[in-house]
Formats: C-alpha cells, sequence, structure tokens
C-alpha cells in the first residue's frame, strides 16, 4: 500500500552509485556495488554487520573514497567525494549516535553550521527560532519541541527529530537513516515512520538502514540486500518476503534461532532483596537459579541496565541485600568476577573492549591471575587459553593478534562474551546482547547461552528485543520506571502482556516517553 | 571511471588520487615506529661531519649523563602518558629532590634526606594522582597547579638563591664510571629494565595499557582505575625526583632554573618515541629513542656554537613533528 502511493514519482534517479569498489588493507569491503535511490523513495538497505551498509554510506557521504566506481549525483558525476562537498550537494546523515550538542538548544542545534545572521553578521535568534520551528512544523512537531528547549532535555526520539531537522536545514535532498529505530523506545517509532513517510511525500530521497526486517516492509518502497561486500539484490518490497530476504542476507535459511529450552533450573544462586539505588530503581526483589535464564523486560530507562550494573558492585547500592550463593554479594567488579559473577555490558565499544588492544589482550584482561606463575605472567599459559577460546567461540578472521577495532559489531560481541567465559562463571548477566549484531551472530550467542545453563549456569538477560526474551527465557521479570511490575511463567509469555506490564498504561501509549540509558 | 566527466576542485582532486595502498600505509606506520632511530642516525652523520667535538669523550659523557636524567624522567612521563593522563610537574619535583637533599645535608644524614625527598616525591604523586582520579581535576591542571606551587615553595624555602654543596654519594654516582660506562647510566639501565618488566609481564602493566586504551571497559573488567592512575602518578613523581638526584650530583650545585626544561622534555621524548596522547599505546623502547634523539640535538646545539636558545625552538619544533606523524598516520588508517 506504501509501495504503491510512492510509485507516482518515482523513477526520477537522484543519486546513482554504480561499480563502486573498496577495499581495506586485504579485506575487501565493497565489490563492484552499484546502488541508485530516487526521489520521493524509502531504500532500505539491509544486510548482515560487515556486509558493507556503513561502507557504502560513508562513500556516499564523503567520508571513505571508493577505489572504482562512480557516484552519481543529479546530473553530476564523481569519482569521490569530500565531506563537506556531499554536504553542500544534500547529502546528510542521522547516525545513530547523534551529532547534537545537549548542552545547546533545539534551534541552536539545527543551524549549527550556518547561523541566520542579521546586521554586523551577529547571530538573529528571532528569525532563527522561527526558521527553526517552520522545520520543526514541517516534521509536526511544532507542538512537543520547542526551538528555545536545551537539547538535553528532550526524549531520544525528540532529539532525532531535530537531528533530521538539522538534515531539512541544510536543503538536503538526499538523507540516509543509519538504524534511526535501534535507539528508540517502541512508543516513538510511529513517529519516526510518520516523519520519514512525509519527507517521501515531499520528494526527498531516504536511505534507510535497519536490522529490522518487519520495518523494511512497514516503511520502505525498495530493498536492497548486501553480503560480504557483495550487492545480492535490489527488490520493489512489494515482489519479497520476510523469508527472501533473510535468505539473501545470511544465503542460509534460520529456521530456529532458538535453541529448545529443556534446561533444568535447581539451586538458588543469587538473591535481591528490597534493592535500591539512587532515586532509578526502587525496591527490586528477583532470585536467580542455577541453569535457569532469568529475562528483564523494560523500556529503555526503566532501571533494567542500573540493576544488572549493581549485581557486579558497579552501582551505588542504597539500601537492600543482594545475596549470592549464600553470602553477601562481592562489593566490585573484580571480586564479583574473582567469584564468577560477571557482566556481558550492553555498549560493547564503551564497556566491553579496549578497542585499540588485540583480540588476545581483551580476552585475556579479566582473566590475567589464571595466568600468573609467581607474579609473572606467562605468554606460554596465555597463548594457549586465547587460543582455545577464539577457536570456542568462533570469531572470524581467527587471528588473536587481531586489532579489536578492526572486528565486525558481530564479532566484536563474541569477543566480549568470550572475555567473560574464560573466567569459568557461575552466573552470567548479560545485558543486550544481540544489540546490532546480525542474524547468524545472534544465533550463536543464543545457543552459547542455552549452552550454559546445560553446565549449570544461571543466566540473567536483560533485553528490549522481546522475541529474545520470550524464546529464551524461564521467567521473564518486567521493570517499570524502576520498580518490577510483574513476573511472567513460560505459560504466560507474549509480547502484549510484557509490553502491558512495561507501560502499565493497559495499552495506551500517551506516557511521556523515557530516556534511554547511558 | 575515465568514461565520466568527473567533476570536483582541485583540491578534492588532489585528494582523490590520494589513496593509500596498504604498503603506503604500513611504509608510514613503520617510518613512526622508526622515525626515532632513523633520525638518531641521521644526526649522528650530520654531527660526525659539521661537530666532530660531538665525538669527544668529555663531551660524550656529558650527553650520556643528560641522557640518563631525562631516560629516568621520561620513564615515569611514558607511565602517566599510558593511563592517558599527563605530568606538567616533573620538573618541579626533579628540583625540589635536589634543593632537600642539598639543603639537609648540613645537618641531617644523607640517608635520611634521601628517604624524605623520596617520601615527598610518593605523597605528590599520590595528591596528583586523588586529585585526578577522586575529584576528576583534569591532569593538565592538577599537574599544572602543582608545578607552580612546589616551584613557590622551594623558592620561599630556598629564598631563591643559588646553594648548596651535593653530598659526595649523587656526585660519585652522577660522575663515576663503572669501566667507561657513566654510573648514571646504569642507573638509567636498572630503572627501565624494571619498568620494562613490569608492563610487559605483569597484570599491573597490563592494567596501564587498558586504562589509557578505555578506563570504562577496564572498570566493567573489574579494574581498579583509579588505583591503577593513582600508582602511575606516584612512580612518575618518585622517577622525576631521583632524576633530579643524578642532574645535581652532575651539576654540583642547586640554582634556581634547574631542572626546567625536563616537562616539555620528557613528554617530547616519550611522543617522539611512538606513545600517543591519547593513552594505551606506547612503550619503553620508543622512549629510550626519543630521549637519545633529544638530548643528542641538544648537545648538538651547544657543539655546533648556536645561541642556546635554539634549544628550546628545537624542543617545540620536534614534539610538533612527532604528534604531526601520529596524526598522519591515524588520517591514513582512516581512509
Amino acid at each position: 500500500m506504501e509501495a504503491s502511493s510512492a510509485s507516482n514519482h518515482s523513477n526520477n534517479t537522484i543519486l546513482e552509485l554504480s561499480g563502486i569498489d573498496k577495499t581495506f588493507g586485504g579485506t575487501h569491503a565493497l565489490a563492484d556495488v552499484s546502488f541508485d535511490l530516487r526521489a520521493g523513495e524509502i531504500h532500505a538497505l539491509v544486510g548482515e554487520n560487515g556486509a558493507g551498509k556503513s561502507t557504502l554510506i560513508k562513500i556516499i557521504t564523503g567520508a571513505y573514497f571508493p577505489d572504482i566506481g562512480v557516484i552519481k549525483i543529479g546530473d553530476d558525476s564523481y569519482s569521490s567525494l569530500r565531506p563537506e562537498q556531499a554536504r553542500n550537494i544534500g547529502v546528510s546523515v542521522v547516525y545513530q549516535e547523534f551529532n547534537i550538542l545537549p548542552e545547546l538548544s533545539v534551534a541552536e542545534n539545527i543551524f549549527m553550521g550556518d547561523q541566520p545572521r542579521g546586521r554586523l553578521q551577529l547571530i538573529d535568534m528571532g528569525t532563527r527560532n522561527k526558521k527553526a520551528n517552520e522545520l520543526l512544523k514541517r516534521l509536526g512537531a511544532e507542538n512537543t519541541i520547542n526551538p528555545n528547549d536545551l537539547v538535553k532535555n528532550l526524549t531520544v526520539g525528540e532529539q532525532q527529530l531535530v537531528e533530521i531537522s538539522k538534515a531539512l536545514a541544510t536543503e538536503s535532498h538526499i538523507i540516509i537513516m543509519d538504524e534511526p529505530s535501534a535507539v528508540l523506545p517502541s512508543r516513538e517509532l510511529e513517529r519516526l515512520f510518520s516523519v520519514i513517510r512525509k519527507l517521501r511525500s515531499e520528494g526527498h530521497g531516504i536511505i534507510y538502514i535497519s536490522h529490522r526486517l518487519n520495518e523494511v516492509f512497514e516503511l520502505a518502497d525498495r530493498v536492497t540486500v548486501l553480503k560480504d561486500g557483495q550487492l545480492m539484490a535490489t527488490k520493489d518490497v512489494v515482489d519479497t518476503n520476510h523469508a527472501e530476504l533473510v535468505h539473501l542476507m545470511v544465503g542460509r535459511e534460520l529456521t530456529d534461532m532458538y535453541p529448545p529450552a529443556d534446561n533444568q533450573p535447581e539451586d538458588t544462586l543469587l538473591e535481591v532483596k528490597d534493592l535500591d539505588i539512587d532515586g532509578t530503581v526502587f525496591g527490586v526483589n528477583l532470585e536467580v537459579r542455577t541453569g535457569e535464564v532469568l529475562g528483564l523486560a523494560g523500556l529503555g530507562g526503566s532501571g533494567r541496565t542500573t540493576v544488572c550494573r549493581a549485581l557486579v558492585g558497579l552501582a551505588d547500592v542504597q539500601a537492600g541485600e543482594i545475596t549470592y550463593l549464600g553470602k553477601p554479594a562481592p562489593k566490585n567488579a573484580g571480586a564479583a568476577s574473582q567469584a564468577g559473577l560477571v557482566l556481558v555490558p550492553e555498549d560493547r565499544k564503551t564497556h566491553g573492549l579496549v578497542l585499540n588492544q588485540s583480540m588476545r589482550f581483551n580476552l585475556s584482561l579479566p582473566n590475567l591471575l589464571q595466568f600468573v606463575r609467581n607474579g609473572v605472567l606467562r605468554a606460554g599459559i596465555e597463548k594457549e587459553a586465547i587460543e582455545n577460546m577464539v577457536e570456542d567461540i568462533q570469531v572470524k578472521p581467527p587471528n588473536p593478534e587481531m586489532l579489536a577495532e578492526s572486528l565486525s559489531g558481530g564479532n566484536q560481541q563474541k569477543v566480549v562474551v568470550g572475555k567473560w567465559l574464560l573466567t569459568n562463571p557461575k552466573l552470567v548477566i548479560f545485558d543486550e546482547p544481540t544489540r546490532g549484531i546480525d542474524v547468524g551472530a545472534k544465533a550463536e550467542i543464543y545457543q552459547r547461552i542455552r549452552d550454559l545453563t546445560y553446565s549449570g549456569v544461571g543466566v540473567i538477560m536483560a533485553s528490549s528485543e522481546l522475541p529474545e526474551l520470550i524464546g529464551m527465557s524461564d521467567r521473564i521479570m518486567v521493570f517499570h520506571e524502576g520498580r518490577i511490575a510483574g513476573e511472567l511463567d513460560r505459560s504466560e509469555f507474549s509480547e502484549e502482556a510484557i509490553m502491558h506490564l512495561a507501560t502499565a498504561t493497559n495499552g495506551n501509549e500517551d506516557q511521556p516517553a523515557k530516556k534511554v540509558e547511558v | 571511471m575515465k568514461s565520466t566527466t568527473v567533476k570536483s576542485n582541485w583540491f578534492s582532486s588532489l585528494f582523490s588520487g590520494f589513496r593509500p595502498t596498504p604498503r603506503f600505509v604500513r611504509a608510514v606506520d613503520l617510518a613512526g615506529q622508526w622515525a626515532a632511530p632513523i633520525m638518531i642516525l641521521i644526526v649522528l652523520l650530520v654531527a660526525a661531519i659539521f661537530a666532530p667535538a660531538f665525538y669527544n669523550p668529555t663531551n660524550l659523557r656529558t650527553v650520556a649523563i643528560q641522557f640518563a636524567v631525562l631516560g629516568i624522567v621520561a620513564v615515569g612521563q611514558t607511565l602517566v602518558l599510558l593511563v592517558r593522563s599527563i605530568d606538567l610537574s616533573v620538573s618541579a619535583v626533579l628540583a625540589l629532590g635536589a634543593v632537600i637533599v642539598v639543603q639537609t645535608e648540613a645537618g641531617n644524614s644523607l640517608i635520611v634526606s634521601l628517604i624524605q625527598a623520596f617520601a615527598i616525591a610518593a605523597a605528590i604523586g599520590l595528591v596528583i594522582g586523588l586529585l585526578v582520579t577522586k575529584r576528576g581535576v583534569p591532569p593538565f591542571v592538577a599537574t599544572f597547579g602543582m608545578l607552580v606551587f612546589i616551584q613557590g615553595a622551594r623558592l620561599a624555602y630556598s629564598k631563591g638563591q643559588a646553594s648548596g654543596t651535593v653530598p659526595d654519594l649523587l656526585r660519585t654516582i652522577s660522575i663515576e664510571q663503572v669501566g667507561f660506562i657513566p654510573a648514571a647510566l646504569i642507573v638509567w639501565l636498572i630503572v627501565n629494565l624494571i619498568v620494562m618488566f613490569v608492563l610487559r609481564k605483569t597484570r599491573f602493566g597490563r592494567w596501564i595499557y587498558s586504562v589509557g586504551g578505555n578506563p570504562f571497559a577496564s572498570r566493567y573488567a573489574g579494574i581498579r582505575v583509579d588505583m591503577v592512575m593513582i600508582a602511575a602518578h606516584t612512580i612518575c613523581s618518585v622517577l622525576a625526583i631521583l632524576g633530579g638526584l643524578i642532574l645535581s650530583g652532575y651539576i654540583g650545585y642547586v640554582d634556581l632554573r634547574l631542572g626546567a626544561d625536563y616537562n616539555m622534555l620528557s613528554i617530547a621524548a616519550a611522543i617522539v618515541g611512538g606513545t600517543t596522547f591519547t593513552g594505551g599505546r606506547g612503550n619503553l623502547f620508543g622512549t629510550a629513542a626519543g630521549v637519545t634523539l633529544l638530548v643528542m640535538l641538544l648537545n648538538l646545539v651547544v657543539v655546533l656554537g648556536l645561541s642556546i636558545h635554539w634549544q628550546f625552538a628545537m624542543q617545540g619544533l620536534v614534539l610538533v613533528l612527532a604528534t604531526a606523524l601520529q596524526g598522519f598516520r591515524q588520517f591514513l588508517l582512516s581512509r
């Protein structure tokens, strides 16, 4: 339905990439890829991590120069673009990590590069606010966002609208959105979609990158699939289906993402009583047993992540008891991991990895004591343990000296998981274990979690992806505004039941949206 | 590509033709790592042609002692840079050490004075570390404040006069030789071997690189980030005072300007040797090479009979060039 309405003003190509090739070191990031975008079209770009989506985007925005190939924008052809050149001819990107200054106002951010000037070349604030308001009106947000608001006081969704306004302010007609839905709570998604449709109806061309295929079907007119730097297909969305896209992306069928849950929960591992944390978590009680997966659900900012951090001693606990293996839980992350209580953090780049060091360095980091004899690190012992782990977690390429920053997202996540597995944990807390990683890597992580439960390890899995919570958990506890809104048993699992508790509004979505936790 | 018209301005076309091949990136990479050793060879060659006096044994011994002093201070500075911090107070600590020993020598035994000096240095490092970690003071501000404070306190205490006789033991370390090797150089060697061993073979060494590379991930990995940073600053201050003791032994008296250049020099030596301002990268081999290069250049200014002020110009130039080379490497890698 959406697709047919768009085909009215199609065939007006505004961007055309042909025969793009790009290599980094020895790896072929893009091989002979062609791509085009029409005015008034939403063109989805999908593919696993490392498929070449980001490289393609960076070539359009001028961050990378292609080795071979031509970029045609409007009637002009370029062998390569520079960033400001791309901006000037109307290319804008809304990144996952926003490019806005939190301490400045909405209007200041929108006109960051080019503030409206008045007499004496001084900034004309009246005009600026008026123009900002016009842009916000185009996005239908003039009633929720005031140009004078400080950006830091806005919700994530509103901040994203400011980013989009910035793109409009520079008169961009090619707007690239890099996983815009990944950062949004689900209640703000609908607004984003309507904004994107509005932009399409105004004749902008939109490149939409997402890992969520149902968004592609809801929103896009055409979809291009990349795999390992190769162009697999470009299709009209109406002519394809979910299964076909997955097949094109992974090159295999993924029938059973979630391994069967025939694990047997037994003794209590960890017990939390009346946990209060610094005005964000109130009176939380929970219990985890050996061989069990306890799911933690809740919107961003509901206290999930804070509780996870508190369990390994990374948050200041105001009140309450945490009992681990019958004793008070360790008070810092080092002691916790010694005792087999570990957290695989949500943000692998910030909290999980030392990016400028090797895979070996990262895998070793919490396990150094294992490699020490008489106070000295033994390279031989370390090498053997690391090589075994690299093989076990199937990182590609399996070279322990590879720098963490040069691994793809899925492989980075495997390294983060691997470094904690090497500590021989008894209880593993996964916070968003599959955020932003591809389908294949996801399936491997799920299998890993299931294997852990078979060997008697307890697992806490905090996630905002409901299907994976439902697929993996034995019980789910749902957080709402720092409290536990309810607990669901396997027989009661459904996305509706979880959302009902997580929003605590009987399905009405009229509450103010929450900021995503940092 | 050839068949289409390629439109772009001269600047862009200048750069669009510039796509680093992997081999070129590797070459620049190697150049970065080997910049200091290569420069050392060039300087040795230039010295042989234009300033043969450089190779005079007396001059070489002077170079060796200057090398030992700067080498010891630069080891501490490297540790601090590795944890993503910086220490601008080493020059003041260095001078302070000399003052303590020289001034108290009259009444106290040398051992007591030495213990005092090292205890005060450790305390200074500890305070800097605590300010940086527990109070969140930027290292630049904390150590610069400390620099001014220590200098002021030292001047107030010594009333700004050049004075003192240096204890015999220090003169011995700085002037005597073991065979043909100056004793000071042996002190440098011992310090280097110990710290190299710690960096490569102990958990603390890994923590240093980890904290500098990503303090947040280090904390999640159970490393006590604050402790590591405090330790790095404490070691740095202690090494600075050790450098000061050797320097005062060599010069034989203490004056106002003693050690004043060592902030700049120690930072430049580490950076020239491949340590980055962003933390987590660098090693002591590089730093030793950086120290060698700087000390030789400083000495050549004197041997060539140029104005002593050229030393400053040269220090700045070397630091900026080394940092620029690192920046260029980053630029290439991002392409």
